[in-house]
Protein backbone atom coordinates (compact mmCIF):
# COMPACT_ATOMS: atom_id res chain seq x y z
CA UNK A 1 0.00 0.00 0.00
CA UNK A 2 1.83 2.46 -1.05
CA UNK A 3 1.99 6.15 -2.66
CA UNK A 4 3.70 7.03 -5.90
CA UNK A 5 4.34 10.39 -7.12
CA UNK A 6 7.67 10.08 -9.36
CA UNK A 7 7.60 10.52 -13.42
CA UNK A 8 7.51 6.90 -14.74
CA UNK A 9 6.47 5.23 -11.97
CA UNK A 10 3.47 2.46 -13.04
CA UNK A 11 0.55 0.21 -11.40
CA UNK A 12 -1.07 -2.56 -12.82
CA UNK A 13 -4.46 -3.94 -11.42
CA UNK A 14 -7.53 -6.30 -12.54
CA UNK A 15 -10.15 -3.52 -11.43
CA UNK A 16 -8.31 0.42 -10.55
CA UNK A 17 -10.71 3.18 -9.34
CA UNK A 18 -9.66 7.08 -9.12
CA UNK A 19 -10.49 10.59 -10.34
CA UNK A 20 -9.01 13.02 -12.82
CA UNK A 21 -9.95 16.85 -13.30
CA UNK A 22 -9.72 16.51 -17.19
CA UNK A 23 -9.70 13.35 -19.06
CA UNK A 24 -9.49 12.25 -22.78
CA UNK A 25 -10.58 9.17 -24.97
CA UNK A 26 -7.76 7.88 -27.09
CA UNK A 27 -8.42 5.37 -29.00
CA UNK A 28 -7.47 1.93 -29.68
CA UNK A 29 -3.36 0.90 -28.49
CA UNK A 30 -1.47 -1.90 -28.75
CA UNK A 31 0.56 -1.95 -25.66
CA UNK A 32 3.80 -2.64 -26.08
CA UNK A 33 4.80 -4.50 -22.94
CA UNK A 34 1.70 -6.73 -22.58
CA UNK A 35 0.89 -6.87 -26.47
CA UNK A 36 -2.92 -6.62 -25.69
CA UNK A 37 -5.48 -3.93 -27.46
CA UNK A 38 -6.25 -1.76 -25.31
CA UNK A 39 -8.14 1.84 -24.93
CA UNK A 40 -5.79 4.49 -24.13
CA UNK A 41 -7.18 7.60 -21.40
CA UNK A 42 -5.19 10.07 -20.59
CA UNK A 43 -5.90 11.63 -17.75
CA UNK A 44 -4.62 15.84 -16.70
CA UNK A 45 -4.63 18.28 -13.63
CA UNK A 46 -4.81 16.74 -9.95
CA UNK A 47 -5.30 12.86 -11.02
CA UNK A 48 -5.28 9.46 -8.76
CA UNK A 49 -5.56 6.25 -9.77
CA UNK A 50 -5.68 3.22 -6.94
CA UNK A 51 -5.34 -0.92 -7.49
CA UNK A 52 -8.81 -2.23 -6.18
CA UNK A 53 -8.17 -5.77 -6.94
CA UNK A 54 -4.66 -7.12 -7.74
CA UNK A 55 -3.97 -8.86 -11.49
CA UNK A 56 -3.10 -12.40 -11.79
CA UNK A 57 0.50 -13.71 -12.36
CA UNK A 58 -0.66 -15.15 -15.83
CA UNK A 59 -1.64 -11.61 -16.97
CA UNK A 60 1.88 -10.62 -17.01
CA UNK A 61 5.27 -10.28 -19.33
CA UNK A 62 8.08 -9.69 -19.66
CA UNK A 63 8.96 -6.10 -18.79
CA UNK A 64 6.45 -5.86 -16.21
CA UNK A 65 9.06 -6.65 -13.14
CA UNK A 66 9.08 -2.77 -12.71
CA UNK A 67 5.15 -2.32 -11.78
CA UNK A 68 3.62 -1.96 -8.81
CA UNK A 69 0.48 -4.66 -8.24
CA UNK A 70 -0.09 -4.68 -4.61
CA UNK A 71 -3.41 -3.82 -3.47
CA UNK A 72 -3.75 -0.01 -2.48
CA UNK A 73 -0.23 0.77 -4.44
CA UNK A 74 -1.46 4.29 -5.88
CA UNK A 75 -0.63 6.75 -8.25
CA UNK A 76 -1.11 10.54 -7.74
CA UNK A 77 0.55 13.25 -9.74
CA UNK A 78 -1.01 15.88 -12.46
CA UNK A 79 -0.76 13.46 -15.44
CA UNK A 80 -1.33 10.07 -15.97
CA UNK A 81 -2.44 7.84 -18.97
CA UNK A 82 -4.11 4.70 -18.01
CA UNK A 83 -4.18 1.62 -20.86
CA UNK A 84 -7.71 -0.21 -20.28
CA UNK A 85 -8.29 -4.22 -21.62
CA UNK A 86 -11.71 -3.23 -23.08
CA UNK A 87 -12.53 -2.18 -26.73
CA UNK A 88 -15.58 0.46 -25.14
CA UNK A 89 -15.34 3.27 -23.58
CA UNK A 90 -16.30 3.17 -20.17
CA UNK A 91 -18.05 5.86 -18.35
CA UNK A 92 -16.42 8.32 -15.83
CA UNK A 93 -19.13 10.07 -13.24
CA UNK A 94 -18.84 13.89 -12.42
CA UNK A 95 -18.79 14.72 -8.52
CA UNK A 96 -18.17 17.17 -6.62
CA UNK A 97 -15.87 17.63 -3.41
CA UNK A 98 -12.99 15.52 -4.65
CA UNK A 99 -10.22 17.52 -6.11
CA UNK A 100 -10.63 20.65 -3.83
CA UNK A 101 -13.00 22.93 -5.00
CA UNK A 102 -13.36 21.29 -8.44
CA UNK A 103 -15.36 19.06 -9.91
CA UNK A 104 -13.76 15.51 -10.73
CA UNK A 105 -13.78 12.53 -12.95
CA UNK A 106 -14.53 9.21 -11.28
CA UNK A 107 -13.63 6.32 -13.06
CA UNK A 108 -13.93 3.00 -12.25
CA UNK A 109 -11.92 0.10 -14.53
CA UNK A 110 -12.75 -3.60 -13.96
CA UNK A 111 -10.67 -4.83 -16.68
CA UNK A 112 -7.06 -5.04 -16.46
CA UNK A 113 -5.19 -1.43 -16.57
CA UNK A 114 -1.79 -0.44 -16.43
CA UNK A 115 -1.66 3.61 -15.11
CA UNK A 116 1.64 5.48 -15.81
CA UNK A 117 3.11 9.13 -14.52
CA UNK A 118 3.25 10.59 -17.37
CA UNK A 119 6.95 12.95 -18.28
CA UNK A 120 5.86 16.18 -19.97
CA UNK A 121 7.15 16.31 -23.56
CA UNK A 122 9.11 19.53 -22.63
CA UNK A 123 11.61 17.13 -20.71
CA UNK A 124 11.56 14.95 -23.67
CA UNK A 125 12.78 18.55 -26.01
CA UNK A 126 15.07 19.15 -23.41
CA UNK A 127 16.46 16.05 -23.11
CA UNK A 128 17.33 15.83 -26.96
CA UNK A 129 18.30 19.38 -27.16
CA UNK A 130 21.23 18.19 -24.66
CA UNK A 131 22.40 15.21 -26.34
CA UNK A 132 22.15 17.32 -29.86
CA UNK A 133 24.12 19.96 -28.28
CA UNK A 134 26.75 17.10 -26.58
CA UNK A 135 27.39 15.14 -29.82
CA UNK A 136 28.27 18.60 -31.67
CA UNK A 137 31.03 19.64 -28.88
CA UNK A 138 32.33 15.70 -28.70
CA UNK A 139 33.47 16.50 -32.67
CA UNK B 1 28.31 27.54 -39.96
CA UNK B 2 30.77 30.66 -40.82
CA UNK B 3 30.70 32.51 -44.67
CA UNK B 4 34.07 34.13 -45.47
CA UNK B 5 34.29 37.04 -48.04
CA UNK B 6 36.68 36.35 -50.62
CA UNK B 7 37.92 39.06 -52.32
CA UNK B 8 37.97 38.80 -56.26
CA UNK B 9 39.92 40.66 -58.92
CA UNK B 10 36.35 42.06 -60.21
CA UNK B 11 34.67 44.69 -58.75
CA UNK B 12 31.44 43.50 -59.04
CA UNK B 13 31.73 40.26 -57.95
CA UNK B 14 31.91 38.75 -54.76
CA UNK B 15 33.01 35.13 -53.38
CA UNK B 16 31.33 33.34 -50.66
CA UNK B 17 32.66 30.82 -49.21
CA UNK B 18 30.84 28.37 -46.52
CA UNK B 19 32.33 26.20 -44.25
CA UNK B 20 30.45 24.12 -41.96
CA UNK B 21 30.56 21.15 -39.71
CA UNK B 22 28.05 18.46 -39.19
CA UNK B 23 27.84 15.59 -36.58
CA UNK B 24 28.50 11.94 -37.84
CA UNK B 25 26.84 11.70 -41.28
CA UNK B 26 23.99 13.46 -40.75
CA UNK B 27 25.67 16.08 -44.03
CA UNK B 28 25.83 12.88 -46.04
CA UNK B 29 22.42 11.83 -45.02
CA UNK B 30 20.69 15.18 -46.15
CA UNK B 31 22.86 15.29 -49.36
CA UNK B 32 21.76 11.44 -49.97
CA UNK B 33 18.38 12.00 -49.78
CA UNK B 34 18.07 9.67 -46.79
CA UNK B 35 16.82 12.09 -44.40
CA UNK B 36 14.22 13.47 -46.75
CA UNK B 37 13.12 9.68 -47.01
CA UNK B 38 12.76 9.47 -43.56
CA UNK B 39 10.99 12.61 -43.23
CA UNK B 40 8.42 11.24 -45.88
CA UNK B 41 8.13 7.82 -44.16
CA UNK B 42 7.26 9.15 -40.78
CA UNK B 43 4.74 11.85 -42.36
CA UNK B 44 3.29 8.66 -43.60
CA UNK B 45 3.00 6.69 -40.55
CA UNK B 46 1.59 9.75 -39.05
CA UNK B 47 -1.36 10.18 -41.46
CA UNK B 48 -1.76 6.07 -41.37
CA UNK B 49 -1.74 6.54 -37.01
CA UNK B 50 -4.07 9.21 -37.26
CA UNK B 51 -6.56 7.27 -40.28
CA UNK B 52 -6.68 4.31 -37.70
CA UNK B 53 -7.39 6.56 -34.79
CA UNK B 54 -10.43 8.27 -37.12
CA UNK B 55 -11.29 4.54 -38.22
CA UNK B 56 -12.32 3.45 -34.68
CA UNK B 57 -13.89 6.35 -33.78
CA UNK B 58 -16.17 6.04 -36.84
CA UNK B 59 -16.79 2.38 -35.58
CA UNK B 60 -17.49 3.55 -32.23
CA UNK B 61 -20.32 5.66 -33.55
CA UNK B 62 -21.74 2.98 -35.70
CA UNK B 63 -21.76 0.77 -32.74
CA UNK B 64 -23.70 3.88 -30.51
CA UNK B 65 -26.08 4.28 -33.14
CA UNK B 66 -27.37 0.59 -33.68
CA UNK B 67 -25.87 0.87 -37.87
CA UNK B 68 -23.60 -2.54 -35.96
CA UNK B 69 -23.91 -4.97 -33.32
CA UNK B 70 -21.68 -5.47 -30.67
CA UNK B 71 -20.27 -9.00 -31.98
CA UNK B 72 -19.89 -7.23 -35.98
CA UNK B 73 -17.84 -4.37 -33.83
CA UNK B 74 -15.67 -6.92 -32.20
CA UNK B 75 -15.23 -9.13 -35.15
CA UNK B 76 -14.48 -5.79 -37.76
CA UNK B 77 -11.53 -5.32 -35.03
CA UNK B 78 -10.20 -8.39 -34.76
CA UNK B 79 -10.17 -9.50 -38.84
CA UNK B 80 -8.91 -6.19 -39.47
CA UNK B 81 -6.65 -4.96 -36.43
CA UNK B 82 -3.92 -2.87 -38.72
CA UNK B 83 -7.18 -0.22 -39.42
CA UNK B 84 -8.14 0.36 -36.13
CA UNK B 85 -5.10 -0.17 -33.95
CA UNK B 86 -2.27 1.62 -33.41
CA UNK B 87 1.32 -0.05 -32.61
CA UNK B 88 4.02 1.55 -30.10
CA UNK B 89 6.66 -0.69 -30.42
CA UNK B 90 8.99 0.77 -31.93
CA UNK B 91 12.45 1.86 -29.80
CA UNK B 92 13.53 4.79 -31.74
CA UNK B 93 17.00 6.56 -32.40
CA UNK B 94 17.85 10.15 -30.42
CA UNK B 95 18.03 11.15 -34.28
CA UNK B 96 14.61 9.82 -35.39
CA UNK B 97 13.20 11.38 -31.89
CA UNK B 98 14.48 14.66 -32.92
CA UNK B 99 13.19 14.57 -36.52
CA UNK B 100 9.80 13.74 -34.84
CA UNK B 101 9.85 16.48 -32.42
CA UNK B 102 10.68 18.98 -35.52
CA UNK B 103 8.07 17.20 -37.26
CA UNK B 104 5.33 17.52 -34.49
CA UNK B 105 5.68 21.24 -34.05
CA UNK B 106 3.77 21.68 -37.47
CA UNK B 107 1.12 18.66 -36.56
CA UNK B 108 -2.06 19.62 -34.76
CA UNK B 109 -2.66 17.97 -30.82
CA UNK B 110 1.12 16.73 -30.06
CA UNK B 111 0.82 18.24 -26.43
CA UNK B 112 2.33 14.83 -24.37
CA UNK B 113 4.79 12.24 -24.74
CA UNK B 114 1.68 9.89 -25.92
CA UNK B 115 0.78 11.70 -28.04
CA UNK B 116 4.14 11.48 -30.02
CA UNK B 117 4.49 7.94 -29.47
CA UNK B 118 1.14 7.76 -30.85
CA UNK B 119 1.72 9.43 -33.75
CA UNK B 120 5.20 7.53 -34.87
CA UNK B 121 4.49 4.54 -33.53
CA UNK B 122 7.30 5.15 -30.74
CA UNK B 123 7.21 2.74 -27.85
CA UNK B 124 5.93 5.66 -25.02
CA UNK B 125 8.79 3.42 -22.63
CA UNK B 126 11.70 3.92 -24.38
CA UNK B 127 11.01 7.84 -24.69
CA UNK B 128 10.39 8.32 -21.18
CA UNK B 129 13.31 5.81 -20.39
CA UNK B 130 15.46 8.18 -22.60
CA UNK B 131 14.40 11.24 -20.42
CA UNK B 132 14.33 9.65 -17.19
CA UNK B 133 18.16 8.58 -17.78
CA UNK B 134 19.66 12.02 -18.98
CA UNK B 135 17.54 13.89 -16.33
CA UNK B 136 18.89 12.05 -13.26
Amino acid sequence: MTKYVSPGDTIIGEHIDGYTRRWMWKGLRRHPVLNRQMTLYECDLNSYAEIVKACDESDLNDGCEAYKKAVGDCLEADAISIYVDSKRKYQFKVEAGISGRHKSNIFNFRDLSVCSIKIPLHNLKKVIKKLNQTKQIEQ
Amino acid sequence: MNTVEIPSNSPHMKTHLTLSISSENEFMDIISGKTAEEVVDMLFKAVNNRTRERNYFQLYCNLLDGSITEREFDETIANREDDYIIDESESPSVNKVSLALSLSRKIKDVNSITDLSSLFSFNPNSLENLVLKELV
